[in-house]
């Protein structure tokens, strides 16, 4: 099977119910997450290089444009590390209530990414 | 009697050639998906291929796409379908034979492959008499033992789907009722089987297998249990010598 | 025979690191995005990461942060790619590149933390 087909067999949404969207999402942050691990490695190279290169780097990225990146980056990233516990729990065989579980943890999710992307937005803009 | 029309939207297709057919009758409450098939059959279209037998969800042969969604044909009422347009795909993850009729024969190499049989160290003769069982004995895996081997978890897997070494919900469900049962005495030579690359850690807990099964088998949570016993092996294994 | 006895061991292993390294990071990444992010917007100037990371503990907490994370990472995109239909050799190719783009990036994260 090729790479092509995988790709709609793991994220395509037809067919696929809550739990489905729920393994689409949570492989698809993975992957995002994953490829900035290494950006923000990759980034901080600056540190090496002096309080110039680092400063400039801040004053670049910790600004309004780059704020709707920042949390939609946040966002992965709740959502990743929520739905992981459901599926920690889930897969070491603790509770039968995992779509139950998935409805509170998006509900919680929710909340705090809209708070937390208001911290975000107070650092930056205010 | 409450009617309506529907139309069928029949995916077809018999060696190379692959086409779409639409057939629009009228349906009576109480029918089936399968009823309808056999009105199109019967009065529509006599080439029309598909593969049933029961017609009461006990026989598996009438798994298929019904609206995008893997389900029993002979289990699904038309009238708690959504729409009044119903597409009817073969099962995914499988060849095609014709039309809506699909090839099973991976799927039961991979169900023949877990061992889906007792295995006894000695096994007792027919005078010897049969090996008795307590009713709660049988309750421990019994929901496991209630599959029907349609084929619906595996065709909604997407893992089973994008690697075609992986055994699949079904196989591993299968597997998995023969572990707890008592008179088993395969444990380790079947975990063997079961704990590759191309066995329970190919599963990631979509769950979607849990969610179309017609018998409520749960394999999602078997292949999770698997996957328990499989870490608590390993950990003997690496403290053992 | 012998290989295949390691593996059997070593996947449920790795299974379970992938578990618990998810759960101690949804306790550090929080941590981490509180210090740098949410707290003030002193935290991300140049002094105050080199005081931070100048601190014995935090920077023990950062590298064995950085251990878990990177885990966590490339066991999970090991996954995936094992996800697809592979021949006994590309199998061994992506068990391998995930141990070496692991341990490069762990020592790349390690050398950052040590430099400054």
């Amino acid at each position: 099977m090729s790479l092509k087909n995988a790709i709609g067999l793991w994220f395509g949404l037809r067919g696929k119910s809550f739990t489905g969207y729920a393994f689409v999402l949570h492989r698809l942050t993975g992957i995002v997450l994953t490829i900035y691990l290494f950006l923000h490695l990759a980034f901080l190279t600056s540190l090496t290089q002096g309080e110039e290169a680092y400063t400039a780097l801040i004053r670049k990225t910790v600004t309004p444009t780059f704020l709707p990146f920042d949390i939609l980056l946040v966002g992965a990233t709740i959502y990743h590390g929520l739905n992981g516990l459901r599926l920690v729990i889930a897969e070491f065989g603790l509770t039968r209530y995992h779509k139950e579980l998935l409805w509170v943890l998006g509900l919680i999710g929710l909340i705090l990414w809209i708070y937390v992307s208001y911290l975000l937005y107070k650092i930056v803009v205010v | 009697m409450e009617e309506k029309n529907v139309v069928f939207v029949v995916k077809r297709f018999y060696n190379d050639s692959e086409e779409e057919r639409r057939y629009e009758f009228t349906a009576s409450r109480g029918m089936t998906v399968l009823d309808g098939l056999y009105y199109i059959k019967d009065h529509l279209d006599a080439t029309l291929a598909f593969r049933a037998s029961c017609r009461m969800g006990i026989c598996g042969s009438c798994g298929m796409i019904i609206n995008g969604r893997p389900m029993l044909a002979c289990s699904t009422q038309i009238f708690d379908l959504d729409s009044d347009i119903i597409t009817v795909e073969p099962l995914k993850n499988m060849d095609g034979i014709k039309d809506l009729v699909a090839d099973f024969n991976e799927f039961f190499e991979k169900h023949k492959k877990v061992k889906p049989y007792l295995i006894r160290k000695v096994e007792k003769s027919v005078e010897e008499g049969e090996y008795i069982q307590t009713p709660d004995q049988l309750k421990e895996y019994r929901q496991y033992a209630l599959c029907i081997k349609c084929g619906l978890c595996y065709s909604v897997c997407a893992i089973a789907g994008s690697n075609n070494e992986y055994l699949g919900p079904a196989s591993l469900a299968s597997a998995y009722r023969f572990m707890k049962d008592n008179r088993d005495e395969g444990g380790e030579e079947r975990l063997l089987l079961v704990d590759g690359h191309d066995g329970c850690w190919r599963c990631h807990f979509m769950a979607e297998c849990s969610e179309v099964c017609p018998k409520e088998v749960d394999p999602a949570k078997a292949i999770q249990m698997i996957k328990r016993k499989a870490f608590i092996a390993a950990f003997k294994r690496l403290f053992r010598r | 025979m012998e290989e295949m006895h390691t593996k059997k061991v070593l996947e449920p292993i790795w299974w379970f690191f992938q578990m618990i390294s998810g759960i101690l990071l949804l306790i550090l990444v929080a941590g981490h995005l509180f210090a740098t992010h949410f707290a003030s917007k002193e935290a991300l100037e140049y002094s105050n990461v080199v005081a931070r990371l100048s601190s014995a503990p935090i920077k023990a907490i950062y590298i064995l942060f950085l251990l878990i994370v990177v885990y966590h990472g490339i066991n999970g995109m090991r996954a995936i790619f094992l996800d697809l239909t592979l021949s006994e050799r590309a199998r061994q190719i992506v068990n391998g590149g995930a141990l070496v783009i692991g341990m490069i990036t762990f020592i790349y994260g390690a050398y950052l933390a040590f430099s400054i």
